[in-house]
């Protein structure tokens, strides 16, 4: 069994100081693994995650993160990560990691994932150039993010990102700014690749539990949504399993992931 | 002041919390609702909870604030969620 524990959206600054660290230090008990999904920061400054990085000092169990959209809003995207990086934080955009614990493996592929809607109102790959660069880049996200989860031999895989790959986790946002929110090209990755588990933070006013089209259980782990420091998701019972490559899992790149056409309703 | 003013009040409102760095919140309700101004929603500190008052009155000049911001504290973990 292994315990993942994880939060999003913790919007750090130098003024938040001592509001995580008290959990931070009891984690191992709880847990085995910290997600982080994104918007680690307010504004995207280094003082900001120097912060939170502050905050994670001496983390007691192996954590991984991804970035959101305020971590990318003063385009100093890459300090922030390199200071969570420098504080034992595996940032992931577009990768993978793989953590032991207990003699079993997870693998975590992650990015920050990106907007457009949800079946049968997504963008599409049309019209102004703006338009085609922001479905291409969710595409292009979801394609990372199919491979990287495509290519983990661990007993369990999650999925995270800083987008939602569902809707279901949305109820409760205005369903006017769920392009804004996620993506359905997201979803078709961790389906087509198979997780144990998906993981997202970016909507405060959504709710925690909803399941992907294949079934794959998604955790809105977004800090306004789960009102705590983090919350605490068991994969398996105490024995693990193997899992062969291939396995369940389809090895095929869908065809809107590979042709960067969503193939939806414009809008 | 019409209601069509108070909706583009609310926007320069939810534009103004925005792009504040004290605030930068795109999550915080506002509306304007029996003539004044409510700002809505759960912030981490009690500065950035000042500040978006702050930013609210300064943008809505015409409109009293109603102060419905929360500090929202940060609990413990509840029980594991057993999933497979």
């Amino acid at each position: 069994m292994i315990r993942v524990a994880a939060v999003g959206d913790v919007h750090f600054g130098p003024d938040a100081r001592g509001r995580l660290r008290p959990h931070i230090e009891g984690l191992a008990d709880e847990a085995d693994v910290l997600l982080l999904a994104g918007d680690l920061t307010r504004l995207g400054l280094r003082e900001e995650a120097e912060a939170l990085a502050g905050e994670l000092a001496g983390l007691p169990v192996p954590a991984v993160a991804v970035l959101g959209n305020h971590d990318y809003h003063s385009d100093h995207q890459d300090g922030i990560a390199g200071v969570m990086e420098d504080a034992g934080v595996q940032v992931l955009e577009g990768g993978s990691a793989v953590i032991e614990v207990g003699g079993s493996t997870v693998g975590v592929a992650g990015g920050k994932g990106f907007g457009g809607g949800f079946a049968g109102a997504s963008g599409s790959d049309f019209g102004e150039p703006l338009m085609k660069a922001f479905v291409r880049h969710t595409v292009e996200l979801a394609v990372q993010l199919h491979e990287q989860l495509d290519g983990l031999r661990t007993d369990w895989r999650v999925a995270l990102t800083h987008y939602a790959p569902v809707d279901g986790t949305l109820r409760g946002e205005r369903p006017e700014i769920y392009p804004f929110l996620g993506s359905v090209h997201l979803a078709e990755a961790v389906d087509r690749a198979g997780a144990d588990l998906a993981v997202h933070g970016h909507a405060h006013a959504g709710s925690e539990r909803g399941v992907t089209p294949g079934g794959v259980p998604v955790r809105n782990v977004a800090q306004p949504v789960i009102g705590r420091a983090y919350s605490v998701y068991c994969l398996g019972q105490e024995e693990t399993r193997n899992r062969s490559p291939g396995g369940r899992h389809l090895a095929v790149v869908p065809a809107a992931l590979e042709e960067t056409d969503a193939g939806d309703d414009q809008v | 002041m019409s209601n069509d003013e108070d909706v583009y009040v609310c926007e320069r409102v939810r534009a103004g919390l925005a792009r504040d760095p004290r605030v930068a919140d795109l999550g915080l309700d506002v509306q304007v609702a029996g003539g004044r101004l409510h700002l809505i929603g759960t912030v981490a500190t009690e500065e950035r909870r000042r500040a978006a008052v702050e930013v609210a009155a300064a943008v809505a000049v015409d409109l009293d604030v109603v102060d419905s911001v929360a500090v929202a504290p940060i609990a413990g973990p509840t029980d594991a969620e057993h999933l497979a």
